[in-house]
């Protein structure tokens, strides 16, 4: 009818075929049908909008406030800055994340941290994500909430990554310390079996 | 007027939406087309160049309006700014005495998204907000909005500019509707915000609304009810620290080895009874001659029962000791269950101390034997341990609507099949049918499909008719059980991962509890793990939610690609 003709901004949304996805990740078939299913199940008009995304990522979340958190997430995501994430991202994503090699998740994780996205990470950038990962984890993080916690989180993190002493942290240096902490190499291997 | 479809074809037009208003089109663009280059000026100008006539004659010709009029283009272009979201692209049929005044018109700006609206879109609905807002005097404005800009006629709403894109295309066409994706509750009350009721809403969407909207407040009031067994605060009572570790012991099976112990064993005893129950009602020295368990055997059986009320007692009492709102706790259903489970032995025990031996024993004997039924009861206690007898009280309490529904149609069907059959047979000598109530019998049997064969019709026309119940009654009784059918998945899968979450919560609390003031590694807590607790409680999240998709009829498939 004239009225479903007359969609708002938001436009019903199709992915590519999935022989282009299929080469341009690494899942497979059965595995990007699985992907999609879920996706089209809580976003049925195929794209995630950040209000979407905050409100799936609470429910994971439940005891803390994960908004601004996954307000960073969704801009790792949203790879070409247009406020949605479309299936298509949203699997490119993903792929890294859990099929992607060491190298390549840490660049991923760097991308996330480095909020605006100028190739390094400064001390405000690390401790508006501490304050946020504080937030998401609620009440029960380890050590007890305390106001300077964050601030403290990141002294210590930036002594041990910032390697020249310039007050930045590049990509090659938050890679090299990555490598060679035993629990972050552990947490990589987290997800591996999900899908 | 309805509003013209996309002209979709067009290069220039891809991305907006042509409304014709009374003498003019107005060319709305979207949020997309106007954050990137050109300006709204330039496509103006070359609007006015070449495509003008193509712009014009499909329109004209849809709206009936001679092509010969078309004088010219106007292109009024919003003067706030240039990249505004509104441009007016005005065609007339008489050259300048249409112009439209300026003052008539003013900039919406809703939570950063402006647009312009004219007086007379929104007179026809002057009992909304922004209806008031169009004819109030410039005191009352402030009332209605959040700011206002007298000089650029610009007023400010500091709401949700999404919902609000609903709301313009309310005014503009009359229709209110509601997308699938949006949040119920949310677009509830933005549209009470902005005036309209919701009511308005259109008949294509209204259903779906209501049916969310409901769902989604009854999962509301359920969630009010669960915070009222929140965990338990011990702190402040007499030794917190001993009662803490007994609740835990209680309560909660995923704490500790020995409170899983507890657990299994609470519901050792409970079966152990239940059996002890049927072996009793065994009778076993009629049946057996000399019973098997030997000349003792029921003295055994009356042993195991001392011991499984003892247990039940000894739970009842530690539990009502822990707690610390006595008068919560009583009102509990778990907790009234283990009292009735356990008080027909007392009763019992009561009556035969007082009355041992005496005439009146007789009339006591039926209640007390009434009492002693009570203790089938005791399967109900396995509603603590088990997620799906939890969900399955839960559904029955949420569907009493549709297990009415379901008696209700029962009855019809009854009392008509019944008296029909009734009148046809009762004629018969041997026939078996000796009442209405019979009757009635019959029918019930007949429609559930039970088919006891104490009761049965021997005319052919009364096997027609009962041919006819049957059928009848598997059609109509299937009708309402698929109603519950859903609800009682929708309530058990809501239920489990409750309990996911409350488990991961817990977890949680203990680490942070265990971890005060020890030292070590960020995270690290004799053995237990921030991070895989919480790896753990998303995977455990995710297989929920993909067992959920996988039982449940879902949307959004394979089918839907390529």
């Amino acid at each position: 009818s004239v009225e479903d003709d007359f969609e708002l901004s938001t436009v019903c949304h199709r992915p590519e075929s999935m022989d282009k996805l299929e080469e341009q990740t690494k899942f497979t078939k059965k595995e990007l049908q699985v992907l999609y299913r879920g996706f089209k199940n809580e976003c049925p008009c195929g794209v995630v909008n950040e209000e979407n995304f905050k409100n799936i990522y609470s429910q994971f979340f439940p005891q803390g406030d994960s908004s601004m958190y996954a307000h960073f997430l969704f801009e790792a995501f949203d790879t070409n800055k247009n406020g949605s994430v479309s299936f298509e991202d949203f699997v490119f994503g993903l792929s890294i994340i859990l099929r992607g090699t060491i190298n390549d998740r840490l660049n991923w994780a760097f991308n996330l941290y480095d909020l605006n996205k100028d190739g390094c990470i400064t001390k405000e950038e690390m401790l508006d994500i501490m304050k946020s990962i504080y937030d998401m984890m609620g009440k029960y993080t380890y050590p007890t909430m305390i106001d300077d916690a964050p601030r403290e989180h990141v002294e210590s993190f930036f002594q041990k990554m910032d390697q020249n002493r310039d007050g930045v942290v590049t990509i090659d240096e938050f890679i090299d310390s990555c490598k060679k902490d035993e629990n972050i190499m552990q947490s990589m291997q987290l997800f591996d079996n999900v899908i | 007027m309805p509003p013209v479809p996309n002209t979709r074809g067009h290069q220039l037009l891809t991305d907006c939406t042509c409304i014709p208003t009374q003498n003019s089109v107005r060319v709305q663009w979207t949020k997309d087309a106007l954050t990137r280059p050109p300006s709204t000026a330039t496509l103006g100008r070359s609007l006015l160049k070449g495509s003008s006539w193509n712009l014009c004659s499909p329109l004209s010709s849809i709206m009936g309006l001679p092509t010969t009029s078309m004088a010219g283009l106007e292109v009024y272009a919003d003067s706030a700014s240039l990249v505004s979201l509104d441009s007016s692209v005005f065609f007339s049929e008489m050259p300048a005495s249409c112009v439209r005044d300026p003052l008539h018109d003013f900039v919406i700006n809703v939570g950063g998204s402006r647009y312009v609206m004219s007086q007379e879109l929104l007179a026809p609905h002057p009992e909304t907000r922004l209806g008031k807002l169009a004819c109030c005097s410039r005191d009352s404005v402030l009332d209605l909005c959040d700011d206002a800009d007298f000089l650029k006629n610009e007023f400010f709403f500091d709401r949700n500019s999404q919902t609000f894109e609903y709301v313009m295309n309310f005014y503009q066409t009359g229709h209110l509707h509601v997308m699938e994706e949006l949040c119920e509750i949310s677009f509830l009350q933005e549209i009470e915000y902005w005036g309209i009721d919701e009511l308005r809403i259109n008949s294509c969407c209204r259903e779906r609304y209501y049916r969310r909207k409901e769902q989604k407040e009854s999962l509301d009031v359920r969630r009010e009810f669960d915070t009222d067994d929140d965990e338990e605060d011990f702190v402040g009572a007499v030794c917190p620290g001993l009662r803490r570790r007994l609740w835990n012991l209680l309560e909660k099976p995923e704490s500790s080895h020995a409170a899983r112990t507890f657990g299994s064993l609470s519901i050792f005893f409970v079966v152990l009874s239940v059996i002890n129950m049927v072996l009793i009602s065994l009778d076993l020295e009629e049946d057996f001659g000399v019973s098997w368990l030997g000349v003792s055997g029921p003295r055994l059986l009356d042993a195991v029962e001392y011991a499984c009320v003892m247990w039940f007692t000894g739970e009842l009492v530690l539990r009502f000791v822990c707690v610390r709102d006595k008068c919560r706790f009583s009102r509990r259903i778990p907790n009234v269950i283990d009292l009735l489970a356990v008080l027909p032995f007392y009763v019992t025990l009561a009556v035969e101390s007082l009355h041992g031996g005496s005439t009146e024993l007789e009339n006591m004997g039926r209640v007390v034997q009434v009492l002693r039924l009570l203790r089938t009861l005791r399967m109900l206690k396995l509603g603590r341990h088990s997620t799906g007898l939890k969900s399955l009280g839960m559904t029955i309490a949420q569907c009493y609507e549709e297990v009415g529904l379901l008696l209700l149609f029962l009855g019809v069907g009854i009392s008509i099949f019944a008296t029909v059959v009734f009148a046809l047979e009762h004629d018969l000598p041997a026939t078996t049918f000796t009442s209405v109530p019979a009757a009635w019998w019959w029918a019930t049997t007949s429609m559930t499909t039970v088919g006891y064969g104490d009761i049965r019709p021997d005319t052919t026309v009364g096997k027609v008719l009962a041919f006819l119940c049957i059928l009848s009654g598997i059609l109509i009784l299937a009708l309402p059980i698929a109603i519950i059918n859903d609800r009682f998945s929708a309530c058990y899968f809501t239920l489990k991962m409750k309990e996911a979450a409350l488990r991961h919560g817990e977890m949680l609390k203990r680490l942070a509890r265990g971890s005060m003031g020890e030292e070590g590694p960020v995270g690290a807590v004799g053995g237990v793990n921030l991070r895989d607790a919480y790896a753990r409680s998303v995977l455990e999240m995710l297989r929920l939610q993909g067992r959920e998709r996988a039982s449940t009829r879902s949307s959004g498939g394979d089918e839907l690609w390529f």
